[in-house]
């Protein structure tokens, strides 16, 4: 409510983080990146999920990726 | 009852100073207008160094850029987010350096679904069966949304082949929408795929909005 009235912008960081961690299949819903034969160049800024997403698909892709 | 007044407006000054903080930091209003990406009208139909044409094909709905004079180089394709667009100032951008893009929809033309809620992964086969692209590497720069779509893609059609992804998801999350049931966003082969469902966080989403 306090948000809505000041206008503060919607912080998807604390939604995302909890809602991985309250899905009981978390672990199901994680996206397989086995099939990616090329190369990722991945992108993210520390205000939101992306850079822990960022980390987390770039250490599975090891040397085939850039983060 | 005076010092409660003077509290009073002071809580008042201070809630308004920071909603006009905001309102200029962020330049974010309680009144946003959704952007309208599918009158065609507000595309060009060339670009600095080539020709724009815009697609349909059972559920595929897109431009191609094609440069006059086109590099030694895959095919890029790019996705924009969960705001419905297709990127298309960014396909303009890298088509200017001498690349073909397609810059696609996933949701929000005439012949897909509205929101961004069990959208067809089959809608990329369409798309390749019109650029005639099967069999064929291709690049895909995604953000967001358009990230988690690319990835999601990779596990279905092997001409996905290098990735650039803005804020990328390791998770397939729900779709984002708020006025029908949010289910997974992505379906394949009339199967929904295993999402996680952000309302379950007690900061949900909506309630943020």
């Amino acid at each position: 409510m306090f948000d809505m009235f000041v206008l503060n912008p919607v912080s998807y960081r604390p939604t995302y983080e909890t809602a991985v961690e309250m899905n009981d299949h978390s672990q199901e819903a994680r996206i397989d990146l086995s099939h990616i034969d090329g190369h990722a160049l991945l992108l993210a800024g520390e205000q939101n999920e992306g850079d822990i997403a960022a980390k987390e698909i770039g250490e599975v892709l090891d040397d085939q990726a850039k983060w | 009852m005076f010092i409660a007044a003077i509290l009073i407006l002071v809580l008042v000054i201070t809630l308004f100073s920071l909603r006009f903080y905001n309102v200029n930091k962020y330049n974010v209003s309680d009144m946003q207008e959704t952007e309208n990406y599918h009158d065609l009208s507000d595309y060009p139909e060339q670009f600095s160094y080539g020709t724009v044409r815009y697609f349909k094909n059972g559920m595929a709905s897109g431009f191609h850029l094609q440069p006059d004079t086109p590099i030694a180089a895959e095919p890029i394709v790019v996705f924009g987010g969960s705001e419905g667009s297709s990127n298309f100032p960014l396909a303009e951008q890298i088509s200017e350096q001498g690349y073909e893009v397609y810059s696609l929809f996933f949701f929000g033309a005439d012949n897909q679904v509205d929101t961004l809620n069990k959208i067809l992964l089959e809608f990329f086969q369409d798309f390749l069966d019109e650029a005639e692209l099967n069999n064929e590497d291709i690049t895909i720069i995604g953000g967001s949304k358009g990230a988690e779509l690319a990835l999601v893609l990779t596990n279905y059609y092997n001409e996905v082949h290098h990735l650039v992804l803005y804020t990328p998801s390791s998770y397939i999350y729900q779709g984002l929408v708020f006025n029908e049931e949010a289910r997974s966003s992505w379906i394949w082969e009339d199967t929904e795929m295993l999402y996680i469902d952000i309302t379950h966080n007690p900061v949900s989403l909506l309630l943020s909005n």
